[in-house]
């Protein structure tokens, strides 16, 4: 099941990020690994 | 709490600008262990395009969804573009919840059927609100079980639409863009629909250097966040690249 919908059926808390996707794999590999969001 | 946040949204070609594509993307924070939700607009894709991309994402693993009906392409950088608007955003949603019910648009069986968690957003500070909660209600009835708004920037306002909705019994994620500098808030009021940064925040951020501008932004951003909370089920931070304030924004708002 869906983290998100776990949560939210669950009546917890959430907070959810943003990426938007930018002009280029490699950029964004880059991006993304310097967001260091992890999954609650 | 392994992190900070549930999922993270994958913008669909986001202000109509040419972009990897947010299921590309959708997979690839997959890999990484990152919950997706994978943003899909109803500007570049025909019906055909648009539920041939959900069964995709299903496939690659991808559960949550939302459903937007996407700028248009006069707002973006291929202005000669051609829109599709195919279906709307209700549509849309509705053509994912038959999917979900293992029937295509045209009422043919799947093999097998998907199990989104289908999403839509909503604008509070519209002005007037009443069309807004209309198209919430129809999103509600084509599928809709989340919502995530637009930014918000005034709490009393953000209040009084909640309890307007509260009959609908559907979890919101409030939005909130992180505002960097006054030029942005008045550059978003005078162009974004449905945003309204208060003069008193503009105020703030004008009246701070730009050393201190970051530390002024988690500022501003954790009190509104500390102001919406108890109305809303869920915080959606779109930081514009400044990643990295989110933990101390969600330190500052208490959120973890």
């Amino acid at each position: 099941m869906s983290r998100l919908k776990d949560r939210l059926s669950a009546g917890k808390f959430v907070v959810t990020g943003e990426i938007g996707p930018r002009r280029g794999l490699i950029w964004l590999t880059a991006w993304v690994r310097q967001i260091q969001w992890k999954v609650m | 709490m392994e992190g900070y946040v549930t999922a993270v949204n994958v913008t669909d070609l986001q202000s109509a600008v040419m972009r990897v594509g947010s299921l590309a993307v959708s997979a690839r924070l997959l890999e990484r262990g990152i919950e997706p939700v994978f943003q899909i607009s109803c500007r570049d894709r025909n019906r055909l395009a648009l539920q041939s991309d959900l069964l995709s994402a299903w496939a690659f693993g991808v559960e949550n969804v939302l459903c937007i009906t996407g700028d248009h392409p006069v707002l973006g950088d291929h202005t000669e573009a051609k829109p599709v608007y195919d279906l709307d955003s209700v549509q849309l949603l509705k053509a994912a919840d038959m999917l979900n019910q293992g029937k295509d648009m045209t009422g043919h069986s799947l093999e097998s059927s998907p199990d989104f968690f289908l999403g839509a957003v909503v604008t509070p500070s519209a002005d007037p609100v009443e069309p807004q909660i209309i198209k919430m209600k129809k999103k509600i009835n084509a599928g809709a079980a989340f919502f995530q708004t637009q930014a918000v920037y005034e709490p009393d306002k953000f209040e009084q639409f909640m309890n307007k909705i509260q009959s609908f019994n559907v979890p919101v994620i409030a939005g909130i863009v992180l505002l960097k500098s006054a030029a942005m808030a008045r550059f978003m009021n005078s162009n974004v629909a449905g945003i309204n940064v208060p003069q008193t925040i503009i105020q703030e951020l004008e009246e701070t250097s730009k050393e201190d501008r970051r530390h002024k932004t988690v500022e501003i951003t954790a009190r509104i966040i500390r102001d919406i909370k108890p109305f809303c089920q869920g915080i959606h931070i779109m930081p514009l690249g400044w990643n990295e304030l989110v933990p101390e924004i969600i330190e500052q708002a208490c959120l973890n």
